[in-house]
């Protein structure tokens, strides 16, 4: 009776934990489709045209009809390709940019309103989003193809440089707060955003998840008039709709993780902290992640691709020391006026 | 991004059902004068405001049918609409002028369907098949 | 009103926009932020007082000048250049224009329903005309056969019982056709016009080959339009 009564605990857990990793990824891959929408509207806005305004009312289902069209064209497989790890790429891109347990559900959308409070968040988050990588260097390899294979070396070393800019970055940001813990992090930002203290910071932050989701002007990649597609050449429907969701899956990852770390995450501005906004904290999150996804866009629609060895001497040459300059002018004020959290 | 003002104010002088209507067909809100309408009940609208409507945008045609088509607008009509001619054909002077007994009714564009126009030739074909005369025998 | 003007921007912009060239051209040589091809404007003479090549003083007047030049006395000061620099100034004021741009109404023309502007004398659809009695116009010069570039014209003709000449054949391949309008310029009898119908697509290739009677139809649809064509540009022909 009693191994009955565990193996039936056990279960319920087991379904309730599956309740609550399908709440977070079901509206995540929903926010990825409408992104996709959301780009297009917004990027025809900007260049007044009115974009795909047919599909539903003001084109709101056309994510839906591109999905539909994807899905039904035919899977080409090259013939000298390696088959197993052709379709292992599109897969492991997908989950590590996905990944909703992994790095959702340490995401904080409220006080007390994560799947999990994980003390070591942004090492977790960091570590996975690196792994994404390897799906874009296994897609180039598998294809068996010059023009995918280029597209991989490039993209995958443009990731490899900005990650160190990322990393750099968001180092700056635990040491100011001496924790790794979203939840720690957001606490502290109370009094003011970090984006405020740290504006040198943020913007080239800004710059390195821009290269590190391979957005406009560091979308190397994509550089259609020199290389096909980039890694993703030889990807026909449903491998290239996997590319398609991750790429998209990661821009809001990096924004909503923008958000908690320089723009206050769930917290209002010190004017509305009250009773009654208490619900709203997950809202406000979704706002401030609007606001990074917006301004993703209109970097798009700004700026020009750099040429590629502009993108990586931008990096190494320019970045860089002003990342080290900053890891460690922060510490040293930190110390100087002996306000380390630590 | 079309303007919240601009919607605002077509929508306060067209009223909600019209452009309820818009928003299924032409997809954005427009108000201007009701210029008339053609025999197939497509109705005609102009607005010469520039502060209003870019040119391109002045004059537009809310179609009859829902399965709508560019050639279902009749020639005099289409003249009206593409700015080719000034007034719109009720008013036009040369329109009213010509109207010869022979015209025909418009057929809009029925490609695809079985009313689609077949070629054919309309001459006697020049080679015919040599059909052997057989003498009867006696 | 720009972004630059609103946090104050401007009169720094300015300031960086009014460059000298320093008289010492040793330093101008020397100095990044002089020199030319630090910026993406080439506007050497930005002070019209200024002459352009300046009156170059003794060695050892120019020694002792360049002794007490202040480089950076005239020129934007160190701390706006990395602010520039390290803000991404320049940057920001593009996508500030951008961002302008966003709240503007598009210029779309919504297809089907609103078309943009067309010539009298566009070149779309061809017709056959007929006289205001019913009597098709063509008499069969074949003149349109003969300049059409694209040979697209077939003609054949045939003499009635009035003794009139008439086309028995007259068949356009629409798939060759390239609008050049030639064979309205050569009609005599104004019979072969091109009509500013330009909705004529079709499914198959086969139905753009379009033979007398389909012409005729089109001409007797759409005549009210090709006379009022006709009579907007008679005064130019």
């Amino acid at each position: 009776m009693l191994g009955i009564n565990i193996n039936k605990i056990a279960l319920i857990s087991v379904i309730f934990n599956l309740i609550d990793v399908l709440s977070v990824i079901l509206p995540v891959l929903l926010a990825v489709a409408f992104m996709t929408i959301i780009e297009r509207k917004q990027l025809a806005a900007h260049q007044r045209r009115v974009g795909p305004n047919t599909v539903g009312y003001y084109g709101v289902l056309q994510p839906i009809a591109d999905a539909l069209k994807l899905i039904v064209k035919e899977t080409v497989i090259p013939s000298q390709s390696n088959k197993v790890l052709f379709y292992l790429a599109p897969v492991s891109t997908l989950i590590f940019s996905l990944l909703g347990y992994d790095l959702w559900g340490i995401i904080p959308f409220g006080q007390g309103l994560s799947l999990s409070d994980f003390s070591l968040g942004i090492f977790y988050t960091l570590a996975l989003s690196s792994l994404g990588i390897f799906g874009v260097l296994l897609a180039g390899w598998s294809a068996n193809s010059k023009y995918a294979f280029l597209g991989s070396l490039r993209s995958t070393s443009a990731m490899i440089s900005y990650e160190l800019i990322l990393s750099s970055a968001i180092l700056i940001v635990i040491i100011l707060n001496g924790s790794l813990n979203y939840i720690t992090i957001i606490e502290n930002q109370q009094a003011i955003w970090f984006i405020v203290p740290l504006l040198p910071v943020f913007i080239f932050y800004f710059i390195a998840i821009l290269a590190e989701t391979s957005r406009t002007p560091f979308d190397l990649q994509e550089a259609e008039s020199e290389l096909v597609a980039g890694f993703f050449t030889e990807h026909s429907s449903v491998p290239f709709v996997f590319f398609f969701l991750s790429e998209y899956s990661s821009i809001i990852l990096f924004s909503c993780i923008t958000s908690i770390l320089f723009l206050g995450g769930y917290n209002m501005p010190e004017l509305f902290v009250n009773d009654t906004f208490i619900n709203l904290q997950s809202i406000v999150l979704g706002l401030k992640t609007c606001i990074i996804c917006f301004m993703f866009v209109l970097v798009r629609a700004t700026l020009p691709r750099l040429r590629y060895d502009q993108l990586i001497s931008l990096c190494w040459l320019n970045l860089l020391p002003v990342a080290v300059a900053f890891i460690i002018l922060v510490p040293s004020i930190l110390v100087a006026f002996d306000i380390a959290p630590y | 991004m079309v303007s919240l003002a601009r919607t605002i104010r077509n929508l306060r002088r067209v009223g909600f059902r019209e452009w309820w209507r818009q928003m299924q067909y032409i997809g954005d809100a427009k108000s201007g004068r009701f210029v008339g309408s053609d025999q197939f009940n497509n109705r005609y609208y102009e607005n010469m405001n520039a502060e209003e409507e870019i040119p391109g945008r002045q004059r537009w045609v809310d179609f009859s049918q829902h399965e709508y088509n560019a050639s279902q607008v009749p020639p005099e009509w289409h003249s009206w609409l593409q700015h080719i001619r000034k007034d719109a054909p009720p008013q036009d002077p040369i329109f009213a002028k010509v109207s010869p007994p022979w015209k025909a009714p418009h057929i809009e564009n029925l490609t695809g369907t079985r009313g689609a126009y077949k070629p054919y030739n309309t001459v006697k074909p020049k080679i015919s098949a040599w059909e052997p005369q057989v003498k009867a025998r006696a | 009103m720009s972004f630059a003007r609103i946090v104050g921007l401007q009169p720094r912009i300015l300031v960086a926009a009014t460059r000298h060239t320093p008289a010492n051209s040793i330093l101008a040589r020397r100095l990044i932020s002089t020199s030319t091809c630090a910026h993406a404007e080439h506007n050497l003479q930005s002070n019209p007082n200024e002459k352009l090549r300046p009156v170059h003083p003794s060695a050892t007047q120019y020694d002792a000048q360049s002794l007490e030049e202040d480089p950076y006395k005239r020129g934007p000061s160190a701390i706006d250049k990395a602010v520039h620099l390290f803000f991404l100034t320049e940057i920001f004021r593009g996508m500030w224009i951008v961002m302008e741009n966003f709240f503007r109404p598009p210029y779309t023309i919504m297809y089907p329903f609103e078309k943009g502007p067309l010539s009298p004398r566009f070149r779309g659809e061809h017709a056959l005309r007929r006289y205001p009695s019913g009597e098709e116009r063509c008499i069969a010069c074949k003149l349109c056969e003969a300049i059409c570039p694209a040979q697209a014209i077939t003609i054949e003709s045939e003499t009635r019982e009035d003794g009139s000449r008439k086309t028995s054949k007259y068949d356009i391949d629409m798939t060759k056709c390239i609008y050049c309008g030639f064979c309205q310029e050569a009609c005599p009898v104004d019979a072969i016009v091109e009509t500013q119908n330009q909705e004529f697509a079709t499914e198959t290739r086969e139905e753009l080959l379009y033979n007398k009677e389909k012409l005729l139809a089109i001409g007797d649809r759409a005549e009210a339009e090709i006379a009022a064509n006709l009579q907007a540009d008679h005064v130019y022909r």
